[in-house]
């Protein structure tokens, strides 16, 4: 376990000493602050647009940093040389994995806890009322798709290069989320094995949308049930082990 | 090289101080470019989600059900929306996720819509629907008919020949405002418009209607006649008789 956290931390320490995170916290404080500190028809208290506006950028940022993060983790350790040296301490290969893993993790989901403090000052400038249940059950989920997301993009480096991963990663994680409740229904239309294709993906592939509450949030819906949450969280492990043994079955027998 | 530095930072200020101050609708329209009516009116269509809870609206509603606040129920539309949950899991978790149902805004979270309306109308300075949406609104449920008046007098600039906007701003002073002057003003404005285009029979006998009204309440008696004649000329048989006999009425009191 020691090597494991001791490796996570290494990738802890890399997101921070990276100029990416510092340049997407100034961005997203910028157009937080000009988003609340505008105006329309001279009507105070309007707060929904900014909540909008400011989960939007968060979860953006985020999820941006986080894959790009757990992407290049693998392939800069092959590219520097530096694997050989690590796996020359008592490391096992499934130790490495999980320690890239928990660090691309980790990472992401401090990058989001910073992120998520500023937002919600900016908006309880701006607010009346919000509940606060459902700010924990939008940051809690929003962790879980973090996971979800870090262990795929972990998992894919040990078959993709980094530009690849990152790409793949990002554009599997916006279709899912934007298209993915329709992509049944849409897929019926579609001819012979296309429309198989289209469920699989459909069964297969992990639902995004699942992890976003921002709906519920921002426009004052009751929180989801205790079991929903726990369900979730079980559906966001399973993923999560399986994108990850995914990545230790090419790693686990590959020569050096 | 000096030189030429010199002359390019001369000419790049004068360039900047020929331009009007930087705004916010400036960075809008620089973000968007030419794609900015297509923003504006799917920034419309938000301002309509914001007002049924952040749902998408997929059916009808009478203006009678459009006026109500909370829930308002749609029996049939929503146990098709439960059955659809029921076609598989994941469509069940997405149901309980997002909200299906809807809800209309309350009277002190109406405001919630000003944003869209704003930038839709900014964006889109020919999307009359939104214009005269976003003027209702002001007016009607939040007490800025200031405001509505100077929403449609911009644009009416950029819309010309559109009856509608002069029709509103007529109401608006006639029925608000009781400026029974500029009532007339606009109301006038609106036929002389209407008629130049394939406007329907009921609507120009509806403006001349309103039209003999504020004359009458000016004590312009001939005048008011001559308006009422001109509805009544205009009305047909498939028109409600009520309407027709308040004419009557109206023409046979002040030709007394």
């Amino acid at each position: 376990m020691n090597a494991v956290l001791a490796i996570a931390k290494l990738v802890i320490k890399e997101i921070f000493r990276k100029k990416d995170f510092y340049v997407a916290l100034i961005l997203t404080g910028v157009i937080l602050c000009y988003a609340a500190s505008l105006k329309f028809y001279n009507v105070s208290n309007v707060v929904r647009y900014l909540m909008e506006i400011g989960l939007m950028l968060i979860f953006l940022f985020s999820v941006i940093l986080t894959a790009a993060l757990a992407a290049r983790q693998y392939p800069s350790e092959i590219q520097n040389r530096t694997i050989q040296v690590l796996l020359a301490k008592p490391v096992s290969r499934a130790q490495f994995v999980a320690g890239k893993f928990l660090g691309a993790f980790f990472a992401g989901a401090m990058c989001f806890v910073i992120f998520y403090i500023l937002f919600m000052a900016v908006t309880k400038t701006k607010a009346e009322a919000f509940s606060f249940v459902l700010a924990f059950q939008t940051f809690y989920l929003f962790l879980l798709n973090l996971l979800v997301l870090s262990a795929m993009a972990c998992g894919f480096s040990y078959y993709l290069t980094t530009s690849a991963n990152v790409s793949i990663t990002l554009v599997l994680y916006l279709l899912i989320s934007t298209y993915g409740p329709g992509l049944k229904e849409a897929s019926g239309k579609l001819f012979w094995i296309n429309r198989y294709l289209g469920e699989a993906c459909y069964y297969v592939l992990p639902h995004f949308e699942f992890f976003d509450l921002r709906q519920r949030f921002i426009h004052h819906w009751s929180p989801l049930s205790a079991n929903l949450v726990i369900f979730l969280t079980l559906y966001a492990l399973t993923y999560a082990s399986f994108f990850l043994w995914l990545g230790w079955l090419k790693f686990r027998k590959q020569i050096l | 090289m000096a030189l030429a530095g010199f002359f390019s930072f001369a000419i790049d200020r004068q360039l900047h101080s020929s331009q009007e101050a930087f705004d916010f609708q400036d960075a809008l329209f620089r973000f968007v470019g030419s794609a900015k009516e297509a923003v504006g009116d799917t920034l419309f269509l938000k301002a309509d989600s914001y007002y049924h809870g952040g749902g998408e609206m997929h059916y009808e509603e009478t203006p009678g059900e459009l006026e109500k606040e909370g829930r308002v129920e749609h029996r049939e539309e929503e146990s098709a929306y439960a059955e659809e949950a029921a076609s598989d899991w994941i469509a069940g978790i997405n149901h309980q996720i997002k909200s299906y149902e809807h809800y209309h805004l309350a009277k002190t979270e109406q405001k919630e819509m000003l944003p869209f309306f704003a930038l839709a109308t900014s964006l889109d300075p020919h999307n009359v629907e939104a214009i005269l949406t976003a003027a209702y609104w002001l007016d009607s449920h939040l007490g800025k008919t200031d405001a509505a008046i100077e929403t449609l007098l911009k644009s009416e600039k950029s819309n010309p020949d559109a009856w509608e906007i002069d029709d509103s701003l007529a109401k608006i002073y006639f029925s608000r405002l009781k400026n029974y002057s500029a009532g007339e003003k606009y109301f006038f404005d609106a036929i002389q418009k209407a008629q130049s285009r394939a406007v329907d029979e009921h609507t120009i006998a509806d403006l001349y209607f309103h039209l003999a009204e504020s004359r009458r309440l000016q004590n312009k008696k001939e005048e008011a006649l001559q308006a009422y004649r001109s509805a009544l000329a205009h009305l047909k048989d498939t028109d409600p008789l009520s309407f027709k006999k308040t004419v009557d009425d109206k023409i046979r009191e002040l030709s007394a």
